[in-house]
């Protein structure tokens, strides 16, 4: 049963109704998500087969060469690596009409209606644009191979055992990797096709309309009026979209969370929300449903990718600063707010927005509290995305700025997308251990998420209602929807490892490149960016600020950045250089 | 959630007014202003080259929305399964780092101020 404490928060008191189940919006969000996930299993499972023989033919004809020597990676390794890279189940024909379907906002420069719409003629003038310089990557890059070819079989003659052939055979290998890179990005510049995205979005609005209408009708609101309202805050998502796309606000790295935020208060502390807007302005429905297709991303074998080293950087520094900076938060800096304090130590120890979403929803906490955690995040991942490589460019040794820099990087830049950009920027390895090690630490959200559920629903609550609880108040208490996040984890995890078992690859092509990335994700960031509109047309400044006194949420956030930053460089070192260097010689 | 009354026409003229200003702002400041504050921000050119030529969405807050993440992944799993196996899978010391993180989350938890 839920009551309602003030305008802001519902929380649970002590007693189960069976009616719940199709009543609340946790468990709505929990039937929602999972079928969705549903669908992406009857949509990709079939294809198993057709994945499986795609996989066994590859290592058919890569995997002797890819073996023939652990002195250095061979072509046949690399070539080994590329073909299971482009085996992805969501190729297929219904893969490609579900991502059509559900498409944002295309990018654009100057004019916003190339968001929408890109005619023939232009698509054909971009793709002639890019051509030449593909045509000499692709020179390049044949002959580049052609010099490795002979390099590896001369190593090859001398059995592997003559270091100056080897060395001359990694080198020649590693200068064709990075003309093959440059080629494949001037490849991709040359496929431009011609979109009109407008009645896709109009279908995607009418079938979102539906699919969370009938949701809000089951929980007794008028179907009709959540309709009328959707209209319009769906029309916002689409702006924070279209301006989240815009070329400058991408190389600053101002996401759709920002935008969709910005717009949402901008409208409602200037013109006001409207009225027949309202009953659609439904944050923790979109969210919590968002969060259980989050869930199915959260796949524990992906902690074992980086191995032994990256495991302490990702899970051993993240818990411990997380607890450090929310004690500092308590004690030192006194934050009024546990909620807050524990949605910017998540926000910034872990990773940021999907993380701060988590442990907002988990706890309980105020949309301006999420608000304030995610405005934060956002500005200090700008500064950090450029600042941390032109550090580590400056001040590490050559030899440690790839491994070091990246795990550093991973480590504690809060968004991936920044991590990725600014491991780009120091090379190749760096860019693949920085992402590595924020999957790891992606994959930590569900255990924070359901560790802060419990600390709240166990500790913080009893405090404040000032009575005591057992066993069955603790799940009359807490935040239903977190149950379906683990169990849609737990799931795709085990499906995740059977399909690894039966060959190499067959998880991240059906799951990752299937069920998540082709269901889960098409729709999981238009639910959080819905979420983050309500926020927004809900939010008023003058409670915004009320909450931003003394800049104590900025001091914490410093803090714990900071601390963050010397512990992950610390354990970084130890494990990569120190603990583990053999392991760090082979990536 | 506060309802709003209804303004007064002049109120009204000036949030609309106030709506279309910042809205304009934004698009200024994406198609001029920031293009030109990029060449006075050290090492911003060279990100947002590389954002461009590795085609990054560096707004995405997730690992799914990146493609290095895929193909890092793919790139360590078989680095460390081809070249050094005794560090992939479950080690000592990876089941060692997932235990001290548990027990770093339990009894840091518990010891926390209430």
């Amino acid at each position: 049963m839920a009551e309602q404490q003030g305008d802001q928060v519902v929380v649970d008191v002590g007693k189960w109704e069976w009616s719940e189940l199709w009543k609340k919006e946790d468990w709505w969000a929990v039937w929602l998500g999972f079928f969705l996930l549903l669908m992406g299993i009857i949509v990709y499972f079939p294809h198993t087969s057709q994945m499986h023989g795609k996989l066994t033919e590859i290592e058919g004809k890569y995997l002797a060469d890819a073996q023939k020597t652990d002195k250095f990676r061979t072509i046949g390794w690399y070539q080994l690596n590329d073909a299971k890279n482009d085996v992805k189940v969501k190729s297929t024909s219904i893969g490609k009409w579900l991502s059509t379907f559900s498409k944002k906002p295309h990018g654009w420069k100057s004019n916003p209606v190339d968001a929408f719409i890109m005619s023939e003629t232009a698509a054909d003038a971009k793709n002639a644009a890019a051509m030449p310089k593909y045509e000499k990557a692709h020179a390049a890059e044949q002959e580049a191979l052609a010099v490795a070819q002979a390099a590896e079989a001369a190593a090859e003659a001398a059995g592997f055992s003559d270091a100056a052939l080897n060395e001359e055979a990694k080198q020649s290998i590693a200068n064709w990797r990075n003309a093959w890179l440059a080629a494949s990005k001037a490849k991709g510049k040359t496929k431009a096709k011609p979109y009109n995205q407008i009645g896709w979005l109009i279908m995607l609005g009418i079938c979102f309309a539906l699919f969370f209408g009938i949701g809000t009708a089951a929980m007794g609101q008028p179907f009709k009026e959540f309709v009328v309202g959707f209209i319009f805050v769906f029309l916002i998502t689409i702006l924070a979209y279209v301006a989240s796309s815009q070329a400058t606000m991408k190389a600053y790295g101002i996401g759709y969370a920002f935008w969709a935020i910005f717009f949402g208060m901008l409208i409602s502390n200037t013109v006001g929300t409207p009225e027949w807007a309202k009953p659609a302005v439904q944050t923790e429905y979109y969210i919590k449903t968002g969060l259980v297709l989050l869930g199915a991303g959260i796949l524990f074998e992906k902690i074992i990718t980086i191995g032994t080293a990256g495991i302490f950087v990702a899970w051993v520094v993240t818990p411990t600063v997380w607890l450090v900076t929310y004690w500092v938060g308590q004690k030192i800096v006194r934050i009024p707010s546990k909620r807050l304090n524990a949605t910017i130590c998540s926000d910034m120890s872990v990773c940021g927005v999907s993380a701060a979403i988590a442990t907002a929803a988990a706890c309980k906490a105020k949309k301006e509290e999420l608000t304030l955690a995610v405005g934060l995040s956002l500005v200090f991942t700008s500064i950090m995305m450029i600042v941390m490589p032109a550090i580590i460019k400056s001040t590490f040794p050559v030899d440690k700025q790839l491994i070091l820099g990246g795990a550093w990087m991973g480590g504690t830049i809060d968004a991936t997308g920044a991590v990725a950009a600014a491991g780009a920027f120091l090379g190749e390895k760096a860019l693949y251990v920085a992402a590595t090690i924020k999957m790891i630490q992606n994959v930590l959200i569900g255990v924070i998420a359901f560790c802060v559920a419990i600390y709240f629903t166990t500790r913080v609550e009893i405090q404040e209602t000032g009575r005591t609880v057992g066993a069955i108040e603790i799940w009359y208490r807490f935040p239903k929807f977190v149950l379906g996040f683990i169990a849609a984890s737990i799931i795709f995890s085990l499906l995740y490892s059977s399909l690894n078992n039966q060959v190499s690859g067959l998880g991240p092509a059906m799951i990752d490149q299937g069920v998540v990335k082709g269901m889960g994700d098409l729709f999981r960031g238009w639910f959080f960016c819905l979420s983050f509109v309500s926020i927004g047309l809900a939010t008023n400044f003058r409670e915004l600020r009320e909450h931003f006194v003394g800049g104590k949420p900025l001091i914490l956030y410093v803090f714990g950045q900071s601390f963050n930053l010397c512990l992950t460089l610390i354990v970084a070192y130890i494990m990569f250089y120190v603990v583990f260097p053999e392991l760090t010689a082979t990536i | 959630m506060k309802t709003h009354r209804k303004k007064p026409r002049k109120s009204r003229f000036k949030s609309w007014t106030v709506l279309f200003s910042v809205c304009l702002f934004i698009y200024c400041f994406g198609v001029f202003i920031g293009p030109w504050l990029m060449k006075y921000i050290y090492g911003m050119n060279k990100i947002v080259q590389v954002i461009e030529e590795n085609g990054i969405d560096a707004g995405a807050y997730y690992y799914t929305e990146i493609e290095g993440s895929y193909t890092g992944q793919q790139y360590l799993t078989q680095t460390l399964q081809l070249l050094a196996p005794e560090h992939y899978g479950l080690t000592l010391p990876l089941i060692s780092g997932i235990v001290i993180c548990l027990l770093i989350l339990y009894f840091g938890l518990r010891a926390l101020p209430q």
